[in-house]
Formats: structure tokens, sequence, C-alpha cells
């Protein structure tokens, strides 16, 4: 420091150098200038009012304010919620209806209520439920967001129902190669069917007919019994599969 | 039952304004007319008359509840001017 200090004072003791370092306080008063002009503008746009992102309180009460933004996905779960809860009191159902998010898509499990009347003949109810809160959700929104419906584990009790059929029929198809016909199924139903169906190697499954409710059709993939079951065991993979990659 | 198919038909077509719905009641049978402005007829109809079906079913369903038969009909506003 000291040294410091020795080194300023000679610095100064040079004339020359007491010219320049006016020069340079006169430069450093122009740029204070310039600096408190910047503060009014400053000053101009701050003032009383905030930044464009911040909301600030109220001007007329100044109350503080606070804006809550919500994913859009969390305000439709909530409307399809609300509509299946209009629609239900109205049908005279009491119960519960639990709501969520899975993978982009809205859950809506009913409890509680008759189960025997919100599923329905083979969930013809539940369908339809399901089918007009889509419609009520994708009113006039460019995403098409899935809502999906369900009443005391209807869907995954037919889930595995279906599976266990597709095991059943397979069975037997591939049994005496004789092709089995199922009961109408609907799209949702058969696509569960298919891939259940695909999985066991050495039945073809193809829908056929027209309109909503399709059977299916399981025939032999023209294996013998015997190649079918080895299809069917882990040592087999098939080169045609998409699934593999 | 007027009610149930007003809420639902309100919520799913764009002019909810101009839905008009009549219930005509008889001894077993109770008969649901649905009036919508011309543009929403397809809404309320839907892809292949999905969207009527599945009001007609939920109708039957709380029909049932109330032992009542119900018949559900989408009156086409043209015809009312003939």
């Amino acid at each position: 420091m000291d040294n410091e200090k020795h080194n300023v004072n000679a610095y100064f003791q040079d004339e020359e150098n007491i010219e320049e370092f006016e020069e340079y306080s006169a430069d450093e008063e122009e740029l204070h200038a310039e600096a408190e002009d910047l503060d009014g503008a400053y000053d101009e746009f701050g003032g009383d009012e905030y930044p464009e992102d911040i909301l600030g309180p109220d001007p007329e009460t100044d109350e503080p304010r606070i804006e809550i933004i919500v994913d859009p996905l969390i305000s439709k779960a909530y409307a399809a919620s609300e509509f299946l809860r209009g629609v239900m009191l109205r049908m005279g159902l009491s119960g519960r209806i639990a709501t969520t998010i899975r993978h982009g898509a809205i859950y809506l499990e009913i409890t509680g209520a008759e189960p025997g009347l919100v599923i329905g003949h083979r969930g013809q109810n539940l369908d339809a439920l399901q089918h007009l809160v889509n419609r009520m959700v994708n009113k006039q929104s460019q995403d098409i967001v899935s809502v999906t419906v369900d009443s005391d584990e209807y869907r995954s009790r037919r889930h595995n129902q279906l599976e266990q059929m597709v095991r059943t029929i397979a069975n037997e198809v591939m049994g005496n190669g004789v092709p089995v016909v199922t009961e109408p199924l609907t799209p949702s139903e058969r696509r569960l069917f298919h891939i259940a169906a695909d999985q066991l190697k050495g039945v073809h499954t193809e829908s056929f007919g027209s309109g909503f409710f399709q059977p299916i059709k399981v025939s032999s993939a023209g294996v013998h019994p015997r190649e079918a079951a080895h299809y069917r065991s882990h040592e087999y993979r098939n080169p045609y599969s998409r699934d593999d990659h | 039952m007027k009610d149930l198919v007003e809420a639902i038909v309100k919520s799913i077509v764009d002019h909810p304004d101009q839905v008009v719905v009549n219930e005509v009641s008889g001894e077993m049978t109770t008969i649901i007319e649905l009036r919508v402005a011309p543009a929403d007829m397809g809404k309320v109809i839907g892809r292949q008359g999905r969207t009527a079906k599945a009001i007609r079913t939920i109708l039957n369903a709380a029909g049932m509840r109330a032992s009542r038969r119900m018949e559900f009909e989408i009156v086409n506003a043209a015809e009312d001017y003939e």
C-alpha cells in the first residue's frame, strides 16, 4: 500500500501528468452527466408502473393481486369432470369421480355410483359417457386430448378378459385348425384383441363386417401345432415383427 | 330427463342459446324432442350418428332408473316451416 501511495505522489509531482489528470476528470464528469440522463430515462420508464411481466397491485384499490396460470390440460380435465358430474347428477346418480392425467391423457374414474347402470351392457353406457365427454372437451380446441371414462375398473377387467379370450381361442384354433369367430367387439376392444393375438405367434386375426361393432375371425397362421408351440416359445423371434427394433 | 339432454347438448354445440328441448310424457313413455341451430345438427348427430346414439343410450339408462321408456328425437328446424 505504501508503495502505491508513493507512486501516486510521484505521478502528481510530474506537471504534465497533472494536466493529463485534469483532462481525464473532465471526461469523467461528462460520463457522469450521461449516466444521470440514463437514470432519468429509467425513472420515466419505471416510476410507479411495473415492467410487463409483473402485474403489480390493482391500480384502483392498491390491493395485491396474483395471476394463476394453469396447464390447459388441467383445466380441460377439470371441465371434463364437471361435465360428467352434471350428467351423472341429472341421471340421479351419486358417487365419486377421480380425475387424473396420465401420459397426456385424461382419466375419469367413477366409483361409488351404481356400477351396473354406469357401465351398462358390455360397457355401452360407459362408452356413451366417454364419447360425450370427449365431444365436450374437444369442442373447439386444436389439440385433441383423449379422455377415458372408467367405472369400478371395468376397462382393466375387460382388458384381462380379452387377453384370456385370446389365449383360449388361440389354443383351440391351433389345436384343430378350425377358425373361430368372436362376439362383436368395439374398436378399442378389437385393438386390444389384435395386440394380444400378435404376441401369440401362430394365429392370424382379422376383423370383418362393418359398423361400430365388428367380430374378429381367428384362424391358424398355417403352421403345425407343434411348430406353433415353437413360435410361442421364448426361443423364437419373429423376423417380421415390428416391435423388435 | 329434459335437463339431462339440455345439459349434454348445450356443452357440445356452438350455439347453446338455440338449444330447445321439449318433453312429452305419456303413461309409460317419455318423448324428448331436441331442436338445435342448423349449424349444430352435425355436432348433435356425430359421425355415423355416434353422438345421437350416445345421448339415446344415456337417456335410456336414466329412464331405466325411473322405470320409463325414453324416446329421443332430433327435430330438423327446416321441417318447422313446412
